[in-house]
């Protein structure tokens, strides 16, 4: 059984309530849902909340999954639309500016120092764009998923997805353009 | 001057683009400045993407994941005493609690008496004087009948105050943990009541890790603070003995071996 058959498995057996099918489904998934909240709220606690989050309704909901989709883009769209909502939440409270104990590089994985830096660097400038395009950029370019799987899970048209994806690397690239020195980077209107 | 397409670029760095748009795409990335630019923007920040380390759960917030979810969607409790709905709702998510009445010998640091134990150091046989060898659940007028038998019994236990010494690297244990000799099930049963009383006379918070990871599914199990914990050896399996439940009240006493796996009869 290969890997989406061996999840569709699992989904069907979850939905009748078969904790030991959840718990392998959460062993299959979690680190997948907990790095994708980390880009979508750099701090570590709502990471986690998320992460929790996301496997509760995946167990609630279960038995709503049709297996249209691989279970891993589900997985993704009730991660991204959590993580969006817990965003949200946090903007109306006018909680919107860094956390105050967000997370400081992990510098005890073994990791050389310079690739810590970057990390840092990039979740940094992640949090800066608007939530939208950051989950775009972030299930296009970290997660790797195609431009289809996205618009799936965002629940918007392809065109829509590339739009944020190009405007919010577009973002990027002037945060991190500084990171790694890049030939031309001097933008001319050129003729 | 001509019009920059540059979502056109960005397709094309993307790899998007296939045919005719992607020829014409290239061209532009050679030719015009801006589109190159534009190309080498996307580059960088996809590859600085691609290349940067994913975060991961580290393994105490694995446990406390999957602790506060299987929690959460546990099904509901049945009615009865606060005791056995807790062992009934950790029997039902493990099958695998058994509480041992009789032939128990517990391993530690406790002196040896008269009643038929030895000290487990040496990895000796226990000798343990039980006649019974039957697991069956472990209810209250068990228990109460085992406190009575063991009354005479002068266990001299040592309480460990503080759980920094004992915790693994991922591991936090309660802070009241009592590792005991070979023992019957009589001098158990005294030795929870120690613990219990201990307990209760505790002047300090007793601040327990939330999460005590013998497993996903052990840790079901325990629903309540955990009060107190006696390291045992069941039959030969090594097992432990939780207090939980409350401060005021800490009667509960779930006993699970250390891999989940009902202790041998």
């Amino acid at each position: 059984m290969n890997e989406p058959d061996r999840d569709r498995d699992l989904m069907a057996r979850a939905a009748t309530g078969d904790r030991a099918a959840f718990t392998e489904l959460m062993d299959r998934h979690e680190d997948m849902v907990f790095a994708v909240a980390m880009r979508m709220m750099r701090d570590r606690e709502a990471a986690f909340d998320a992460t929790q989050e996301t496997f509760l309704t995946l167990f609630r909901k279960a038995d709503r999954y049709s297996g249209e989709s691989a279970v891993s883009t589900w997985l993704y769209r009730v991660a991204t639309n959590t993580c969006l909502d817990l965003l949200r939440k946090q903007k109306r409270r006018r909680t919107e500016a860094l956390p105050d104990h967000h997370d400081q590089p992990d510098r005890s994985a073994g990791e050389p120092l310079e690739s810590v830096e970057v990390r840092g660097d990039i979740e940094a400038a992640l949090s800066s764009i608007p939530h939208d395009f950051r989950a775009a950029v972030v299930l296009s370019d970290i997660e790797g998923l195609s431009i289809a799987e996205i618009g799936v899970i965002l629940g918007v048209p392809d065109g829509t997805v590339k739009s944020r994806v190009f405007r919010g690397r577009r973002l990027l690239a002037e945060k991190l353009g500084n990171l790694v020195e890049q030939p031309g980077r001097q933008r001319t209107d050129d003729a | 001057m001509h019009d920059h397409d540059l979502d056109l670029i960005a397709e094309h760095a993307s790899g998007l683009l296939t045919g005719t748009d992607e020829s014409r795409a290239a061209e532009l990335v050679r030719t015009c400045e801006t589109c190159a630019v534009e190309f080498a923007d996307h580059t960088h920040v996809r590859t600085l993407l691609a290349s940067a380390p994913a975060p991961t759960l580290s393994e105490f917030e694995r446990t406390r994941l999957r602790r506060s979810v299987l929690d959460a969607v546990a099904p509901p409790k049945p009615a009865g005493a606060p005791w056995q709905r807790r062992f009934l709702a950790a029997a039902g998510a493990v099958a695998a609690i058994f509480v041992v009445v009789a032939g128990i010998g517990i391993v530690g640091q406790m002196s040896g008496g008269d009643d038929g134990f030895t000290l487990a150091d040496g990895g000796e046989s226990a000798d343990t004087t039980a006649a019974a060898e039957a697991l069956v659940p472990f209810d209250q007028s068990t228990r109460d009948a085992l406190g009575e038998q063991a009354a005479d019994e002068d266990a001299d236990l040592q309480f460990e105050e503080s759980a920094d010494d004992a915790a693994t690297a991922t591991t936090a244990m309660p802070q009241l943990l009592v590792e005991v000799g070979e023992i019957d099930a009589a001098v158990l049963d005294s030795v929870l009541a120690e613990l219990s009383a201990a307990v209760m006379d505790a002047s300090e918070p007793l601040v327990v890790e939330e999460a005590v990871a013998f497993g996903a599914t052990c840790a079901l199990a325990v629903e309540d603070e955990i009060l107190g914990l006696v390291l045992a050896t069941v039959d030969g399996v090594s097992s432990q003995v939780f207090l939980t439940g409350d401060r005021t009240e800490p009667t509960v006493v779930i006993l699970l071996s250390s891999d989940c796996s009902p202790p041998a009869p």
